[in-house]
């Protein structure tokens, strides 16, 4: 997944820097070009910094990178070339899109962004729930002693990227024969509101003593989850009645693994802890299947519009499910491992409308 | 000597930071001048024209909510496609293109908000889609020219969550177990615009699941100290709430 983001961010580099080229070989022509460059961004934050990067979807401090570039070139009498762009690669947030067209006939489209999503440390908890003298500084955070078990850095971030190949016959707006291509990924950590329960004394058991403690220990969740979708569109007009139909295979795959931390925190610094980290390893897999025909008429002068049409789609779904508890008699100490369950599951769905 | 240091140290940085500031934006808002400044010369051209080229929108537009609105604005001229579009006759005159003289309501959303002033109100709640970030546009979700402006209206073949399922493949199941909130779609439960809960919750804790669930003493034992301990999705309960492959009540 991260050589796929790795090649695609080369390609919008090699890309943009072939549009820094075109900028500078167009100047003496006709063709539409603007470029915004941000030399300089940058964000102080002063407070929570997480919070910060959640709330506004920005990472704090400096990047610099282009903010826009518009590029129109007519290649000759009827094939044109547009493309519009991003790039701000510090923080992966990219943007490319190019069409190139040939009046009428056909053209080629491709659409590419990408960007991080941000979550704050928190994992749910309620900000005004500090225990006061459990000895811990970094309460609302991922604690130190459990980073060992994440497999991935220990800010909560997430990149997004969509990428789309789209070729096609006839005007772009409105195809007699199109193919499209389409990939969707996500791939980093999030927080998570199911959160753990915290003890608020040793021995008091959730299940049978509910009343007695709070849900607010820190949950997360390592996400790694692509789309791959393959589509087909046609159109026809046959007597008067436009006929459409449509076709596309969707691969999905998800994997992700959840932690949850269940802490004891006893009134006085120095009481032994009991913890317990929770994980739950489940990858739903599915493949969908679709195809819709549909049949449009305008009557009465354009004043009157009719439409029939069938949509079937196929999923097959599978779904594979391990939970594990870790446990330990004392904060930092060896969490030994031990099965809660494992469990698979295979589900067929067909739905038509 | 010290503070005055301070001061001024504080000073140059801010002076350079406006500078930079000016140098960084200077070219998006000449941009964006140059393209108010040209559609002020524009005029008003009419949907028909515009249907010469783009008869694909304009016919689909006939049977969107959008058309139920074209009323024509007689100090201006304003109807149907230029009414979010702005006047025209720069963008027919050149011979059409992506954004020549014409306004693209997908890279600003400014043309949306002039009427749904409401959803801009939401996506400025802590925790929204980043449609002002400009990471997503109005149009990822909606079909402005589309008779399915609303993505959950029944107008449409596909499913009521269609347009959260592009993104959120892994909410939409199959599931053994499915919730039945999701049925009714993910509005039942998430603010899709913005809210003032994380995760775009409409409420954060039990009070949600209460909307549907709104009963007291449940029949396996539930009572008041569940509701008090914290939401029903934590802490080893209804964990998987979209929808379990494994057990009835979402617990995994």
């Amino acid at each position: 997944m991260k050589s796929f983001r790795l090649l695609l961010s080369i390609i919008l580099a090699v890309y943009m820097t072939g549009m820094g080229c075109l900028v500078n070989a167009q100047e003496a022509n006709t063709s539409a070009i603007n470029v915004t460059i941000a030399p300089v961004q940058y964000a102080s934050v002063n407070g929570d910094v997480g919070k910060f990067r959640a709330l506004n979807w920005m990472k704090d401090g400096g990047d610099a990178g282009i903010s826009d570039i518009t590029f129109l070139k007519q290649i000759n009498k009827d094939t044109t070339l547009e493309a519009q762009g991003s790039a701000f690669l510090k923080t992966d947030n990219n943007k490319g899109y190019m069409l190139l067209k040939k009046g009428d006939l056909a053209f080629l489209k491709i659409d590419y962004n990408a960007y991080r999503k941000y979550f704050d440390g928190t994992g749910g908890v309620y900000p005004n729930e500090i225990i006061s003298g459990a000895g811990h500084t970094d309460y609302g955070k991922i604690p130190s002693q459990y980073q060992g078990a994440k497999p991935n850095s220990p800010d909560l971030q997430m990149d997004v990227s969509f990428f789309k190949l789209e070729a096609g016959l006839g005007p772009v707006s409105d195809p007699f024969f199109d193919v499209a291509y389409e990939h969707n990924s996500k791939d980093g950590n999030k927080s998570l509101l199911q959160w753990a329960p915290l003890y608020p004394s040793i021995g008091a058991t959730p299940q049978t003593n509910s009343a007695s403690y709070k849900k607010i220990a820190p949950a997360w969740a390592s996400i790694n989850n692509y789309t791959d979708t393959i589509t087909l569109k046609e159109k026809k007009d046959f007597a008067g009645i436009t006929f459409k139909a449509d076709q596309h295979v969707e691969v999905d795959y998800n994997h992700s693994k959840t932690y949850m931390q269940y802490l004891n925190f006893p009134n006085t610094v120095g009481t032994t802890y009991q913890n317990q980290l929770n994980t739950v390893d489940d990858s739903p897999n599915a493949k969908l299947f679709g195809s819709g025909v549909r049949a449009e008429k305008w009557m009465l002068n354009d004043k009157t519009f009719t439409a029939l049409g069938y949509h079937f789609s196929h999923i097959n779904a599978t779904d594979v499910m391990q939970r594990m508890a870790y446990s330990s008699t004392s904060l930092g100490g060896v969490l030994t491992a031990r099965p809660t369950s494992s469990s698979s599951s295979g589900l067929s769905h067909s739905k038509s409308s | 000597m010290k503070l005055r240091m301070g001061m001024l140290h504080q000073v140059l940085l801010a002076a350079m930071v406006v500078f930079i500031g000016c140098v960084a934006y200077a070219p998006t808002a000449r941009a964006e001048v140059k393209l108010q400044e040209l559609l002020k010369k524009a005029k008003y051209v009419g949907t028909d024209t515009c249907a010469t080229c783009h008869d694909k929108e304009f016919k689909a537009y006939k049977l969107s909510t959008h058309a139920r609105i074209n009323i024509k604005d007689d100090t201006t001229g304003a109807e149907g496609c230029e009414t979010c579009h702005g006047p025209g006759s720069i963008h027919a005159d050149a011979g059409g293109g992506k954004g020549v003289g014409i306004i693209n309501p997908k890279k600003n959303p400014d043309t949306c908000f002039a009427c749904h002033t409401d959803k801009k109100i939401q996506f400025r709640l802590p925790y929204h889609h980043p449609v002002l970030e400009g990471k997503m546009s109005c149009t990822d979700c909606h079909d402005a020219h589309g008779m399915d402006v609303r993505p959950w209206t029944a107008t449409s073949e596909k499913g009521v969550n269609e347009a959260c399922f592009k993104c959120h493949t892994d909410k939409r199941g199959p599931f053994t177990f499915p919730h039945d909130a999701m049925k009714e779609g993910c509005t039942t439960c998430h603010q899709v615009h913005g809210s003032v809960n994380d995760k775009m919750l409409l409420a954060r804790d039990v009070s949600l699941c209460l909307k549907c669930h709104a009963f007291r003493n449940f029949a396996d034992g539930h009572n008041d100290d569940f509701a008090r301990a914290g939401a029903c999705w934590a802490a080893g309960c209804h964990q998987q709430i979209h929808g379990s492959n494994f057990y009835p009540r979402y617990t995994y």
